[in-house]
């Protein structure tokens, strides 16, 4: 075992060894609170003796990281085999990954044919998303396959398609220049990153520690939604600020962006958003629905449903006279839910966003509710570059 | 079994791998586009596999928005990607 290895594999669920057999135990116990059957979340063998097996040997607790025997206790040694083939070839995963990935960063960054570089880019965002899929972080590898890699993606084509009728090169837009700047940026942050990783005490009790202590009253069963929406719900406010932000930034200096051409587009777009659409409704929902016990939650439904922002305008479908004027209450739904919320808690004598613990679970799926609808209308106005513009009259 | 699944999963990132080398040859944007459909169904299924061999639920939610922004970047691509006349 690589000593790396059990911090960074341990993800969120866990912490120094000694503490994880503790932790897998509070949360499976949580997990037998959950009405959800079929849906076990460490393994589908049974996972008592998985777990005594954690238990007892420390620091092997990921072996093979996390690749965990399925079904009963096999032979010993024929077991230890098996596991160490099982990790060469998960090794060869991850080194393959990595290596894919540094050469989609580099060849990004280095070629000359801007079309090809953005391809690149949205291939690296995948790659990124399964890289943290393996280091187990299920929340992140969500947002970055949704926003990472399918929205910024379409940011960037979007982009690209308008310099290219605009005749433009890189150099016209002044991106040389702006290089430097985000070398600049980028190496400060990685370096500071960097350092404070390496500081981090490797025997401090970690925070999810004291995130599993005071779960049960969170409201929720999932630890990144009980710190999103509830410990740390102001951060989250204040993210759907900066949402807000972006966008009248965006607004104030783009022109406006014709909505919809008169012309329909494609009958396959057409045929595939029809398809799409009320499937991609159900997805948002679910993902929405599942934050409470699983990774998912406002962020990631809401960028599904700037996906189906993304399709919406290619597709050109539909235009209600409507839409429009929904535009800005929906913009703002989310950041109201939660103001009426924070209010509402001072008002009854709680600290801001201090939910009362019978209430917190209808508070948080409130909130979310509305964060998800108003994430998902900003992404696609993020997409659409300016303030939507009427269709033209004729 | 799970070897099979991890061995599985390490071939469908060797596809993604060679489909690295025709998104930078190209030559047409078509190649491109297809690389990246390519990568969208690899992904979908790696993480599907690496859902099968770890018994983590969570990344088949993955897997599904994995499917679906694929589509849509697809969409984009051939919306956006293209030289207007």
């Amino acid at each position: 075992m690589h000593p790396g290895g059990p911090v960074l594999f341990s993800g969120r669920h866990g912490g120094p060894a000694e503490n994880a057999g503790r932790l897998h135990a509070t949360a499976c116990s949580d997990q037998g609170r959950q009405s959800r059957p079929g849906t076990d979340r460490f393994g589908h063998g049974s996972p008592a003796p998985e777990l005594d097996r954690a238990g007892e040997t420390g620091p092997d607790l990921d072996a093979g990281h996390g690749f965990r025997g399925h079904g009963g206790a096999p032979d010993r040694a024929d077991g230890a085999e098996r596991v160490e083939r099982r990790e060469g070839v998960i090794h060869l995963v991850d080194v393959t990954l990595v290596v894919t990935l540094l050469a989609c960063a580099w060849l990004s960054l280095t070629g000359r044919d801007l079309l090809r570089s953005v391809v690149l880019f949205i291939a690296f965002g995948l790659l990124v998303s399964l890289g943290w899929a393996r280091l187990r972080a299920p929340d992140v590898a969500l947002a970055e396959a949704a926003v990472g890699s399918g929205l910024t993606g379409a940011l960037l084509l979007s982009a690209f398609s308008a310099m290219e009728r605009a005749r433009l090169t890189t150099d016209e837009v002044g991106l040389t220049r702006a290089r430097w700047l985000a070398l600049g940026l980028t190496l400060g942050l990685g370096v500071s990153l960097g350092v404070v990783l390496l500081s981090l005490p490797s025997d401090h009790p970690r925070l999810s520690l004291h995130i599993q202590e005071r779960i049960s009253q969170s409201g929720v069963l999932n630890s990144v939604t009980a710190v999103l929406l509830n410990f740390r719900s102001y951060d989250t406010l204040l993210e759907m600020v900066v949402l807000l932000a972006s966008l009248v930034g965006i607004w104030a200096v783009a022109p406006f962006a014709r909505v919809w051409p008169k012309a329909p587009s494609t009958p396959i777009l057409a045929a595939l958003a029809r398809l799409l659409l009320p499937l991609m409704t159900v997805v948002a929902g679910y993902l929405l629905w599942l934050g409470a016990d699983a990774p998912g939650g406002a962020f990631q439904a809401g960028a599904v449903l700037g996906g189906m922002g993304v399709l919406w305008v290619a597709a050109s479908l539909w235009h209600p006279p409507w839409a429009l004027r929904m535009v800005r209450p929906l913009l703002v739904l989310g950041l109201l839910a939660f103001l009426a919320v924070a209010g509402v808690t001072m008002g009854i004598g709680k600290s801001m966003l201090e939910y009362p613990a019978s209430q917190a679970k209808t508070l948080i799926l409130w909130i979310e509710t509305a964060a998800t609808v108003s994430i998902g209308v900003t992404l696609t106005l993020l997409f659409l570059g300016g303030y939507p513009a009427p269709p033209e009259q004729s | 079994m799970t070897a099979v699944y991890v061995a599985a999963a390490l071939f469908l990132l060797a596809t993604i791998a060679a489909g690295l080398i025709r998104i930078w040859r190209g030559p047409t944007r078509a190649d491109r586009l297809l690389s990246v459909q390519l990568f969208g169904t690899a992904g979908t299924a790696t993480l599907l596999l690496l859902s099968l061999a770890s018994g983590e639920d969570a990344y088949r939610n993955v897997a599904l928005v994995f499917a679906l922004l694929a589509g849509i970047l697809g969409v984009a691509f051939t919306r956006y990607g293209r030289v207007e006349p």
